[in-house]
């Protein structure tokens, strides 16, 4: 029992950095007999400014973190966010994302962070 | 006597609990757009990802957190799309849970706010899913 008392304060640090959470979602434009096979996430890029090749818009794609301020100081990441936006793209058959955009907001001692782009096929 | 004013104290705080979390249960935004509903659809779809809510559905309830002081998530939210002609018609429905009543807070306005944005976003991109590849300068 005393040793469960004694670790008592990890125990709730581990439980709290366990609470970072990420979702994403991916929403297909084209019509359903366009629809591409998916590409690898690795091989999606992620694209500032504007595109000089001709490409086809093929859907939406979304990530979303939320983090707790103590603890929670290692998610929600840059670096992890865009590879959920890569993965969500890659469902759609995408090779490249354009037009990233990022919001958050901060509630108490939680922060949601939000990444999202149009997703694009050369 | 010091026990008849506590257990009255209790009762007091248990009846304004319920009294708070009574008042604001239930919040509701509404939007009217003249597009069809598959457009109207994508974009309500985003919106509750954008707020923070799990898949890709339009009933949704946000993961619930625990925190070092307070807790986070629990909120549910149900998007309803009805077409009315021409024209799509949408109904946010914001619902706090009791469990962990205090610290959420309706999400219906944001999510209105969101699918405003992605609704003027999508517009042009819609053309281009079903055109031919473009070029941009």
């Amino acid at each position: 029992m005393l040793s469960i008392l004694k670790k008592a304060p990890w125990l709730l640090v581990a439980a709290t950095l366990a609470c970072t959470t990420y979702t994403g979602g991916n929403f297909p434009l084209q019509p359903a007999q366009q629809r591409r096979a998916a590409t690898s996430a690795d091989s999606v890029q992620l694209v500032q400014g504007p595109v000089d090749r001709t490409y086809v818009v093929v859907g939406k794609v979304h990530a979303h973190g939320r983090c707790n301020w103590f603890f929670g100081f290692t998610g929600c990441g840059d670096e992890q966010m865009q590879k959920l936006l890569r993965e969500e793209a890659a469902r759609l058959g995408a090779t490249a994302i354009i037009d990233i955009r990022s919001g958050s907001f901060s509630r108490f001692e939680w922060s949601d962070v939000h990444l999202h782009g149009t997703a694009i096929a050369y | 006597m010091i026990r008849g004013a506590s257990s009255r104290a209790i009762s007091v705080g248990a009846a304004l609990l319920l009294s708070l979390s009574s008042a604001a249960c239930t919040a509701v935004a509404t939007r009217s757009y003249d597009l069809p509903i598959e457009q109207v659809d994508v974009a309500a779809r985003e919106a509750v990802v954008r707020a923070g809510y799990p898949g890709t559905g339009l009933n949704a309830q946000r993961t619930l957190l625990f925190g070092f002081f307070i807790g986070d998530g629990g909120e549910q939210i149900r998007v309803e799309l009805v077409p009315a002609g021409s024209r799509t018609d949408v109904k946010i429905t914001s619902e706090k849970q009791f469990a962990g009543f205090l610290a959420q807070q309706h999400y219906a306005n944001e999510i209105a706010a969101y699918l405003d944005q992605y609704i003027q976003e999508n517009k042009p991109l819609w053309e281009r899913a079903v055109s031919t590849p473009v070029a941009q300068p």
